[in-house]
């Protein structure tokens, strides 16, 4: 072949690149990877490959935690000489499927605000000889192409790993075929139906409500959305056990829970469904073509109005709340709020909680996390058999004592990560003119407002529904402890937090984030279990929580006397964090 | 005693200095205008006499004292408004100037006062609690003047102010700026804008590459170099390009197939 003929392939692709409507998909493509709103700048932003691999990565880990249950070496060991692939790998199948749904729509909820072009990409394609229509086309390619690359990657792995994983004893060819095939099939659709869902719901929003009111109830309908869909995640741990009594205990209520269709449409095709599941897979086919029009209806409105419209939506500006809003502070000044740095900078730090869409989304993921595991526990707790009928029976569980402990870890958890991301980088600029860098009330000004998290939760949740369940003692008892163990957890997570929230740069990268995973995990063991297992020993004898006073307190004081110790220089305000240096070089001439 | 003085100011963020021995004083009641080419250092030299970023080398005195020994009274007498609008987009208006009236201690009521009245009188009020996101340059501009004059400071350090400025908000600000240096304020004052310069400033500095070309009184600077104008003045320092046959050069290039 001549090197003409072999350069003429690959200038014809860079010839289809550079034409104008394949260049403005490329451009909508990258938009909506990168993020298009001014509140975004900044912020969070991975490159497109690191995106790519982090999501394929729940999938690729769940199917190497299943290497146990599917080697033939270790059903060998296990003594297991019958085994049913279809039977054995439903409860797994509907895991993969709830994920594959759970990350795309997680997603989709993440991308939210770049899937529909806005005033900024209006003001600079408008002015371009561009028709409308063909705008609309790019966008619209760029994120059916989006919704293609997500649905396959977010299953790339578990497709191939889990069918070898199962099959891997079978010697018919086949037989992996059909398998790989539907389960394939199934979770791409999963995959599609749940993004679709997210832009139907976006489009239908943007397209009916009035702008200003879509800006203030997006952030909500988000963060629903989030905790809707680790509610599903949740079902995994439960539904299998109803599928497969589907005949028997057949419940319409399992007709809403939309994982059921995709794997009731892989059974069939698998051709061991009975009649209730295979009609479930029906449902998966009407529900996908159902989400697939309806997104692409409500995009084209919502289109029309917030993209051709926006020119004229300028003048329109949303307001804030008003001064009847900021003046719902005052009293907050006057009792807790001493100083002007803590009013200032406790007013930002809860308008940026509330209004930048990233901190709300993520204080709600992690509110809705702990939402999960406290439901869960909640389950488990009302369907495990009573061991005796004493009268330590009618005391609550430790499990049922830990749900307000599960809920205020997470609480807490999420602001103060939540504190750790930067809103607005570059306008941090009138904080460090404004701020004496030597303030020593960082701390004070983080507890706070994390406080004012966590008092609400207890005197509306928690002391009423346990006073109300097991009386006063009980209800008052319990809201203190959990009281007291959650200001002690403030404590732990502001050890050396220096910084006003949201105005400080992360570093790059922590080499320290595996240890701090890790840590997490076990404070919410020690947290939740460990601390309610030694309260339901407690409420058996009252005197018992005489324990508890010097065990809180000498934690307490270790706390401040690390605190205490702390040099100036490590408590001094920062605006970069730097990560920790392998070496770290002493000014032993600071002592002189 | 000098409101602001650099002294042989050098900043260094690669072998070449961005900044190369910058000297002036700013005296109460005198206007310094800034001015330079894109990339002669005017940011850079800002930054230092902010606090913001630190001198590789020299000083800058504020009353007499080294800034960097007490950034916080330094700042607590400075009003400074930067070049780029950067603010936070999710805050209203009112609601940012509350934030900075709070973090420099101003007293409540009197902010609040204060607040409402310079909104008003930078035509701002209907658009007071509308969120800064969906704010033009020009009112982000304003919020950041307002800002700056909100504790009234003795020391003003403009950087473009005027940028993105409609023109009767521009003629208020350059009367402005007049009028603080009439009631004894320092204000230095970086622009592009030759003519608004020429008008508001009493002294003039001019940079190119990092280095001062020239610093004088603005009538002294035209006398000396021989020009009618300070954008004579200007192009005679600073200009290595004739700027007509580059306008020409750029139309020829306009018309290639």
């Amino acid at each position: 072949m001549s090197p003409k003929a072999a350069e003429a392939p690959e200038q014809t692709t860079q010839r289809a690149a550079q034409k104008p409507f394949a260049r403005l998909v490329r451009h909508c493509v990258g938009r909506i990877l990168h993020g298009g709103n001014e509140s975004s700048e900044g912020e969070l932003d991975f490159g497109v490959g690191t995106m790519l691999a982090l999501l394929a990565m729940p999938g690729a880990f769940a199917t190497i935690f299943l290497l146990g249950k599917y080697g033939s070496l270790f059903r060998f060991l296990r003594g297991e000489t019958k085994f049913d692939a279809y039977a054995a790998s439903l409860p797994d199948e509907y895991f993969f499927i709830v994920l594959a749904m759970v990350v795309t729509g997680a997603v989709a909820v993440w991308k939210w605000d770049s899937l529909i072009p806005d005033r900024r990409d209006y003001s600079n394609l408008a002015p371009l000889p561009i028709s409308s229509r063909n705008i609309f086309l790019a966008n619209l390619t760029a994120v059916l192409l989006l919704a293609v690359v997500l649905a396959l990657d977010v299953n790339a792995a578990s497709s191939v790993l889990f069918p070898l994983m199962v099959c891997g004893s079978e010697s018919s060819f086949a037989y992996f075929g059909v398998f790989l095939g539907t389960h394939l099939l199934s979770v791409l659709l999963a995959s599609a139906f749940s993004f679709f869902v997210v832009l139907a719901i976006l489009g239908l929003l943007m397209a009916t409500l009035p702008y200003r009111v879509f800006r203030t109830c997006s952030v909500y309908v988000r963060c629903g959305m989030a905790i809707f869909l680790m509610a599903i995640l949740s079902t995994s741990f439960a539904m299998v056990e109803f599928v497969q009594n589907l005949p028997a205990a057949s419940r319409p209520l399992i007709k809403l829970v939309s994982p059921v269709w995709f794997l009731g449409l892989c059974q069939f095709l698998r051709g061991v469904a009975d009649p209730a599941l295979a009609s479930l897979g029906r449902l998966a086919v009407v529900g996908s073509a159902t989400a697939l029009i309806l997104a692409l209806g409500a995009y084209a409105l919502s289109y029309r109005r917030c993209f051709t419209q926006s020119a004229e939506a300028v003048a329109n500006l949303p307001s804030t709340g008003g001064v009847a809003g900021l003046r719902a502070f005052r009293w907050f000044d006057n009792l807790f709020l001493k100083t002007p740095f803590e009013r200032a900078c406790f007013r930002f730090s809860l308008k940026t909680l509330f209004r930048s869409e990233n901190h709300t989304l993520m204080v709600g993921g992690f509110a809705g996390l702990g939402i999960v595991l406290a439901s869960q526990t909640l389950f488990e707790a009302a369907t495990a058999a009573p061991t005796s009928s004493t009268g330590s029976s009618r005391l609550p569980s430790a499990d049922v004592l830990s749900i307000p402990l599960i809920l205020g870890y997470f609480l807490l958890l999420g602001v103060c990560f939540a504190f750790e991301i930067p809103v607005s980088l570059r306008a941090n600029w009138i904080f460090r003119l404004a701020v004496n860098p030597e303030t020593g009330e960082c701390v004070p000004l983080a507890r706070k407002i994390m406080l004012t998290f966590l008092i609400p939760f207890l005197a509306i949740a928690c002391l009423p529904v346990y006073s109300w369940r097991w009386g006063w003692w009980i209800g008052i008892t319990h809201t203190a402890i959990v009281g007291v163990l959650c200001l002690l957890l403030i404590e732990i997570l502001l050890m050396r937090f220096c910084k006003i929230p949201f105005t400080c740069a992360p570093p790059a990268f922590k080499s320290n984030a595996l240890v701090t995973v890790v840590l997490y995990f076990l404070g919410f063991a020690i947290f939740t279990s460990w601390m309610s297992t030694a309260e339901r020993w407690a409420l058996e004898d009252p005197l018992r929580y005489l324990v508890f006073v010097p065990a809180l307190a000498g934690t307490w004081l270790i706390l401040q006397r690390y605190r205490g110790e702390m040099t100036a220089l490590d408590s001094r305000l920062i605006f970069v964090q730097r990560p920790d240096t392998a070496v770290e070089v002493l000014d032993l001439t600071f002592r002189r | 005693m000098p409101a602001l003085e650099a002294r042989n100011l050098i900043k260094c963020y690669t072998a070449v200095p961005a900044v190369n021995d910058v000297t002036f004083r700013l005296n109460p009641g005198e206007v310094l205008g800034c001015l330079g080419p894109n990339g002669s250092g005017k940011s850079t030299t800002v930054r230092m006499l902010t606090g913001l970023i630190e001198p590789t080398r020299g000083q800058v005195l504020a009353g007499g004292a080294n800034i960097q020994r007490d950034l916080v009274k330094y700042r607590e007498r400075l009003g400074y408004v930067p070049e780029e609008p950067e603010l936070y987009p999710f805050l209203s208006g009112w609601e940012y100037l509350d934030l900075v009236g709070t973090l420099r201690g101003l007293p409540r009521a009197a902010l609040e006062k204060k607040i409402d009245a310079m909104l008003e009188l930078f035509s701002l009020t209907p658009a007071q609690h509308a969120s800064i996101g969906s704010y033009s340059k020009g009112m982000r501009q304003r919020i950041l003047l307002i800002a700056a004059l909100l504790h009234d400071p003795d020391l003003f350090i403009f950087d473009e102010p005027l940028s993105g400025l409609d023109v009767t908000s521009a003629l208020i600000v350059k009367n402005l700026i007049k009028s603080l240096g009439e009631q004894g304020k320092a204000v230095f004052y970086c622009s592009h804008v030759l003519e608004v310069v020429e008008k508001v400033c009493s002294h003039v500095m001019i940079l190119r590459k990092g280095k001062v070309l020239a610093y004088a009184a603005t009538s002294e600077l035209q006398k000396a170099m021989g020009q009618s104008s300070l954008e004579g003045a200007f192009v005679h320092l600073v200009e290595e390009r004739d700027a007509v046959r580059t306008a020409h050069d750029i139309i020829d290039v306009m018309r290639t197939a």
